[in-house]
């Protein structure tokens, strides 16, 4: 999957789920925690999203917020984590 | 599907409720002041049902946490006191026993079980109540210290807590996710209580501000990792949105024995007023809510015991048991007439009691914002 993919699934998933399918304005830089577009039980359906979607193996350690704070960023995570 | 208590579950109620009668009852009635019937609370066990013994609690799960509180507000006329020992156990010392570092809760929670130390719990602020992760409160990194500057508003015990779970933000960038939970006692420099507010209801439980200026905690003052201040607050909420709302549940039995015997009792027309229908009919209704609220109280409890997420269940039963609290202290009171309106008669104060249960813990609202949420609204 290329980035492009992961960044377009995971946008889609959070217009769909947080944003009553309106995807204006969000790109990759998008700050999705100072917004509050994710808010605190929100974070738990992305997490559980990208997770299955994406069959990460993702320690509970990087659940942090720099590595979810942007579609750039959860990219960048996806990535790294996906399992081989 | 079993809905039997076994006989020690039977034992545990009936202690709790001798305790609250025999003991707890007799504090308030002489007025011994808030540090002495907190003792006597940790003397029983109340103030760490949920706390693992290891640590000085009783080690019991939520059900029976609950129903424990159950029994002690059906014994207790102070729901305030009670109130209180439940923020204490829920909001300060549970995040301890299941967040902290193994040696502050070595340090801590056997005092905060004894009620040698009381416990607060300090997130609202003026600016975030129900949108609590909003706060302003600022915590910075110094080293391997945490500096923190900012102002709590409506901290149950705080006049008297020694521990305040504190709420503050490491990075507002990072939303609820920039929310670091410290353990901040009292005592550290930096650190003003405010006055005691005074309150519609709940008077046995002390409520005050708090006030940060620049207090230094160590790093092992952290509860869980740096990111998860908005978790450790969110578990505590649904230990204390399913197991205190338990309280209410007794005070509705208490009610309703009492609105039961006043109704046989009091008679007009030449009858006494049960032989009314209307009347009659309106006991029960009070008994059908408390009986609805119960079955949902127990299950979102049982669903915490069996470790599975009880957003929903928590939800529900912290409004089904405030509201029916309130909407039956308003029948108690016309169902006694006059009466319900003297003090000396103790219904009240149960509806002031009842008034802020609907507000604390998360508002009726934002808990029908959560069903929604899971109903996928
Ligand atoms: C007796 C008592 C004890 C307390 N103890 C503590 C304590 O120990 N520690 C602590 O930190 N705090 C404590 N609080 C504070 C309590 O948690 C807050 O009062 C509560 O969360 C509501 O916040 P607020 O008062 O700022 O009301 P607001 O958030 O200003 O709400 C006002 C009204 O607007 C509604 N509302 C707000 N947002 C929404 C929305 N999105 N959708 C629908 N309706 C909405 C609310 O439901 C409410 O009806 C206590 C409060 C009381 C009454």
């Amino acid at each position: 999957m290329t980035d492009q993919e992961i960044l377009q699934e995971v946008r889609t998933y959070i217009a769909n789920t947080f944003l009553d399918g309106d995807s204006k304005g969000l790109d990759e830089n998008t700050p999705l925690l100072q917004t509050g577009i994710v808010d605190s039980m929100g974070i738990m359906e992305l997490l559980s999203f990208i997770r299955d979607r994406f069959s990460l193996d993702l320690p509970e350690e990087e659940v942090r917020p720099e590595n979810l704070e942007n579609l750039k960023v959860i990219v960048a995570l996806v990535n790294r984590f996906k399992k081989s | 599907m079993d809905f039997s208590w076994t006989p020690e579950q039977h034992q545990l109620y009936d202690n709790a409720l001798a305790f609250a009668r025999d003991r707890l009852e007799p504090c308030v009635q002489k007025k011994v002041g808030f540090r002495q019937c907190f003792l006597a609370c940790g003397e029983f066990g109340l103030l760490g049902l949920c706390a693992p013994e290891s640590y000085g609690g009783v080690g019991l799960g939520a059900l029976d946490t609950a129903r424990t509180f159950e029994a002690v507000g059906r014994g207790c006329t102070d729901s305030g006191l009670v109130f209180a020992a439940a923020a204490h156990l829920f909001a300060c010392v549970m995040p301890i026993v299941e967040f902290a570092t193994e040696e502050l809760k070595q340090q801590v929670v056997p005092k905060l079980c004894s009620g040698e130390f009381v416990g607060a719990n300090a997130i609202t602020e003026d600016v975030s109540g129900s949108d609590a992760f909003a706060m302003h409160t600022a915590v910075e990194k110094d080293g391997d210290d945490y500096i923190i500057t900012g102002s709590k508003s409506y901290v149950t015990n705080g006049p008297f807590a020694d521990i305040l779970v504190t709420y503050g933000t490491l990075n507002p960038a990072h939303g609820h996710m920039g929310i670091v939970g410290l353990v901040i006692p009292t005592v550290t420099a930096g650190v003003t209580v405010g006055a005691p507010f005074e309150k519609l209801g709940l008077k046995g439980a002390p409520i005050s501000s708090v006030y940060y200026e620049r207090c230094r905690v160590p790093a092992g003052a952290r509860l869980g990792r740096e990111s998860q201040g908005s978790s450790v607050f969110t578990r505590s909420m649904h230990w204390e949105r399913a197991c205190l709302f338990g309280m209410y549940l007794g005070v509705m039995d208490r009610q309703l024995e009492q609105v039961v015997a006043y109704l046989k009792q009091r008679r007009q027309f030449g009858k006494p007023l049960s032989k009314q229908q209307v009347l009659a009919h309106r006991a029960a209704d009070m008994k059908l809510r408390l009986e609805s609220a119960r079955l949902l109280l127990y299950r979102a409890c049982w669903k915490i015991d069996c470790g599975e997420d009880a957003t929903q269940e928590i939800a529900m039963s912290k409004i089904a048991t405030s509201e029916a609290a309130v909407q039956s202290a308003l029948d108690a009171v016309q169902l006694h007439g006059g009466n319900g309106v003297m003090e000396e008669m103790g219904i009240a104060q149960m509806l002031r009691d009842a008034v802020p249960s609907t507000i604390f813990s998360g508002t009726s609202e934002i808990q029908r914002n959560l069903i929604a949420r899971g109903l996928g609204l």
